[in-house]
Parts: C-alpha cells; structure tokens; sequence
C-alpha cells in the first residue's frame, strides 16, 4: 500500500470518528479494517475456500480487477459445467464487479 | 491511490459511515468463546482473531488435533493413511486465541457462562457454539453406544475410520456389507454413496466376491444420477440401493449377533456400516439452543440463535437449509458470522450476502463428482435461482479426474484456511 493510499484511509478513520455522535470516544486500537468487514467482504468470503497460493484451482493473488472480471464473467455467460460455471449462474453482474475490484486490489497493493 | 481501490474503500465508507458511535462492547476487548473447534469454530476463530485482534477469543475444544472427516472415505477404502486427516490447530500459536481443552457442560443463557465438565466457568459476551452433529441413540431400536464399536459408523473422522477401515481389509472375499443411510437431514449427504463407491473400487480388485447394500431411509440422494449412472457402468452387480419405500428403512439392529432388520428382511452381514440417525451436538441439546427438529434455528444474516441472545451457531448443527452440512458450509458459515459480529462491534448494520457450497465426492480413487450451491441468505436461506448443481451425469474420464484433483485441492485449501 502507497503512503497516499494510507493517509486517505487515516483520514476517512478520522472523519468517520469525528462524525460519530459521541466525538469523545476514541476508535479502538485493534479495529477491523473497513475493507474486511464491507458488503463486498461478505461477498468475496467463499473464494478462499478453494483458491490459495498452491491450488489446482489457481491463485488470486496478482491477478488484475479486468483479468478477474472477465473470467468471472464468462463462467456466468458459458454453458460449461465446471464447479465455477455453475457458482457463477447465481452471481449478478454488479457483484460481479464489486468482488473482482476487491480482489483485483489486492494484487495491486501486493505489488506495489 | 487507484479508482479501484477508491471505489471499493468508498462503498465500505458508506455502509460504515451512518451508523454512531464505536460501541462500548469493542472498548472492553469482547471476550468471545468458541465452543467446538472443527471446520466451523476453527474458522471462527482464526478469523475473528484476524478482525479484531483486541478481542478476547477461547476455543473450547477437548482435543488438541482435528481429524477431517472430507476425504476419509479414501482412508476407509484403504487410498490414504489416516494421518493425512489429522490436523492441529498452528494458528493458535501466533494468534491470542486461547484454547481450553476441556468440554462444554453446559450453557448459562442469562448469566452469559459456559460451564466446563470441570465445572469451571467461562464468562462470554459472545458465544459462538459449533458442535457439529451427535448421534440419537435410543431412537434406532437395539442401536446404543456400544453397537458403534461392533457396527461402525466412520461418521467422525479417527478411530471409527480406522476401525471400518480394518472391518473392510480383514472381511472375506464373499462376505455382504451393508451400509445404512438414516433420514435426512444428516451430515455429508452424498457421503454414504461416496463411501459405497469407494468401497465398491476396493472390493473389484480385493475380494470380487463381496457385494454392497445400501439400506436407505430416504427415497432420493445427492448426486443419485451421477452416482447411480456410475454404479452401473463401473461397479456392475456390486452396489445394491434400496430406497425407503423398496424397504430400505433399518428399524432394528441387535448389535450380539450383528443383525439387521427391515420391516419384511432380516441381514447379517459381514460388515454392518450402520450411519445413526443425528441430531445438533450435545451441547446444543442440554442449553436449549434445538427445535422440535433436534437441531438449531438461527438467524440466517447473523448466525445468532433465534432461542438464546448472543450465541451464535454454525455449521452442521444450525438448520440452514437447503445449504448442506458439510465443511465447505461451516467454513462459509463461519467467515460470513465472524465479518457480521466484527460489523455488528464496529456500529455497522448486519447486511444479507451470498454464500456457497461445493462439495466433491470421489466415484474411484481417480475420479470424483461435485455438487455446488449459490444461497441468498436474505430473511431465509435460499438458493439462488438457474445456480448452482452437480457435475453432468455424462462426462470424458479427463473431467472426472480433473474433479477428483480439484477435490484434493480444494482439502488442502480450506484444511489450511481453517487450521494453520
């Protein structure tokens, strides 16, 4: 992760802090990051039950948001018959999205 | 920073952004225990303990391994040792999960206690319980707990795979196994026909005088096209299913002369593979947190019991159907529960998602089917419609293999997501 990308999280903390309604009470120091506990969280929670870094099924890790995208994609546009082409059919095309730019930005913080 | 991850950490800003303060309950470090530590409590808490590292997490678990019960059915068909199926718990090591090995007695609802056999107790504000399933005794006429060591279930991964695994290597060429399948819901649904399978390929080239009988209290299965299209053209005359309505119901067993019996038959085969009929773990049972059903009502969104505040349930002991009782579902289960509660202690509102299954079964030591499924979990589980299913009844040997190497993948993936 770039500084830049740090300060713009700290200063969300910070204006999601100071908008409470109860300012005097700091954010705890272990806190879950918002990233982890978000909608798209939920969502992206079942990849990992299949893909590691020494799976068959391939590993997510430095794939880009496009590469991610479209593969998902054709899993849900194909009649093919593998385990993802049927876990696709019940994914709409926003979720599909949202779950390839979360995991599509974990490689980029990887890699820079 | 990258329209990418501006867009995603924005989205997460907004569902966060509304609510109020941080809860006091964060403040405190929450003190969650975690009753059971296979697949589903595991998970919890390695990934609880990843969320919110102030939190006070204590896995309750007796044992300070887990055998899996996936793949087993290769133990017991002898194409894999059973220590492939052990596993320890290493994250414990490098996390602040404190693990007590000890059994839950029972559950304090009001005094928000678990209390040990010891009778030491342990304060929660909340408790997760992953019990996973036990069997009903009592209920099988003539079956007890003594009848497990003479008709082995292999329904829990260790010593009963071991011992079924002997009963097959130490039969005789000739002799009868009869394997009986109890009414749904249990857990592993196409286990019993995996097993069959597996039994079957043993069978051909060991002792090709045996034969397989499946005694089923249901009338249906999972994968049964697949399973059944693979039966007759690989284990030609070696299994035999017998739904429930072909008498296929086991109503009695005397386990002294290891006798079987249907309404209209009488059996006595070499190996009695009897699979009890189950129920939610017992811990689920003494502390009010079962149905009428035998099993948990939750809430589907938080996994929060609808009978008891604050304590959450998972995997094969909540009724979550049509999700399956499987690993791949108590894991699932288990990561979607934990995100919940982490929101639920940051001031964020629980939020509906979609979750899955997928489950392998091997038909040969080479060769495996899947089932998948895609769940709203919306007010209900559902599945979701034109989704999910099994492998295609007809497909090349190459497609099978590629499942049964997929299968053994994916073991390894979610053994190490849930235990290392």
């Amino acid at each position: 992760m770039t500084p830049s990308n740090l300060t713009v999280i700290i200063s969300a903390f910070t204006i999601l802090v100071c908008c409470s309604q109860s300012p005097s009470e700091d954010k705890p120091d272990s806190y879950p990051s918002i990233e982890s506990i978000s909608n798209v969280a939920l969502l992206a929670a079942t990849c990992s039950g299949c893909h590691s870094t020494d799976s068959v099924v391939g590993d997510l890790n430095n794939l880009t948001e496009q590469h991610i995208y479209s593969a998902l994609t054709s899993y849900k546009e194909d009649d093919g018959t593998t385990v993802m082409h049927r876990l696709m059919k019940g994914y709409e095309t926003p979720d599909i999205q949202l779950i390839s730019e979360y995991l599509g930005q974990t490689a980029s913080i990887d890699n820079e | 920073m990258s329209k990418v991850s501006r867009r995603i950490f924005l989205c997460g800003v907004s569902a966060i952004g509304l609510t109020g303060k941080w809860p006091s309950f964060a403040q405190a470090k929450p003190k969650i225990v975690v009753v059971g530590g296979g697949f589903g409590g595991s998970s919890f808490a390695k990934q609880m303990s990843t969320l919110l590292p102030s939190a006070e997490i204590t896995l309750i678990d007796s044992s300070p391994t887990y055998f899996a019960c996936p793949l087993s059915n290769l133990v017991i068909a002898n194409e894999r040792s059973l220590s492939q199926q052990k596993f320890v718990r290493s994250y414990l090591s490098r996390s602040k999960v404190k693990h007590v090995r000890s059994v839950a007695k029972k559950i304090d609802g009001q005094k928000k206690k678990v209390i040990l056999v010891d009778d030491a107790q342990l304060p929660y504000d909340v408790l997760v319980v992953s019990p996973g399933v036990d069997f009903k005794f009592g209920v099988l006429e003539g079956y007890d707990r003594t009848s497990t060591q003479i008709m082995p279930h292999g329904w829990k991964a260790g010593e009963q795979t071991e011992l079924l695994g002997k009963s097959l290597a130490n039969m005789e060429n000739g002799g009868v196994i009869v394997i009986s399948v109890p009414r749904a819901p249990f857990r592993c649904p196409p286990g019993p026909y995996e097993r069959a399978s597996l039994m079957a390929h043993y069978l051909q080239r060991n002792k090709p005088k045996s034969k397989i009988l499946i005694l089923d209290s249901n009338e249906q299965f999972s994968k049964q096209a697949q399973f059944t299209a693979e039966w007759s053209k690989n284990y030609k005359n070696i299994i035999e299913w017998r739904s429930s309505s072909n008498d296929g119901t086991l109503i009695r067993v005397d386990r002294k002369s290891k006798t079987l019996y249907t309404d209209f038959e009488v059996f006595r085969p070499a190996i009695a593979n009897v699979i009890p009929p189950q129920q939610a773990g017992v811990i689920a049972q003494r502390s009010g947190l079962t149905d009428s059903t035998g099993w948990c009502p939750i809430n589907s969104v938080t996994f929060e019991s609808k009978l008891q505040k604050d304590v959450y349930i998972l995997g094969d002991a909540t009724i979550a159907s049509p999700m399956p009782k499987s690993a791949y579902s108590a894991n699932m289960q288990a990561k979607v529960c934990a995100i919940q509660l982490a929101r639920k202690m940051s001031g964020v509102d629980e939020r509906a998602t979609i979750l899955t299954n997928t489950c392998y079964s091997f038909l040969s030591p080479e060769t495996a089917i899947s089932i998948v499924g895609v769940y709203s979990n919306e007010s209900k589980f559902r599945s979701i419609r034109n989704s999910g299913g099994a492998s295609p009844v007809v497909a090349q040997k190459h497609e099978r293999e590629a499942e049964a190497r997929q299968a053994k993948s994916w073991f390894s993936t979610i053994t190490q997501e849930a235990f290392a």
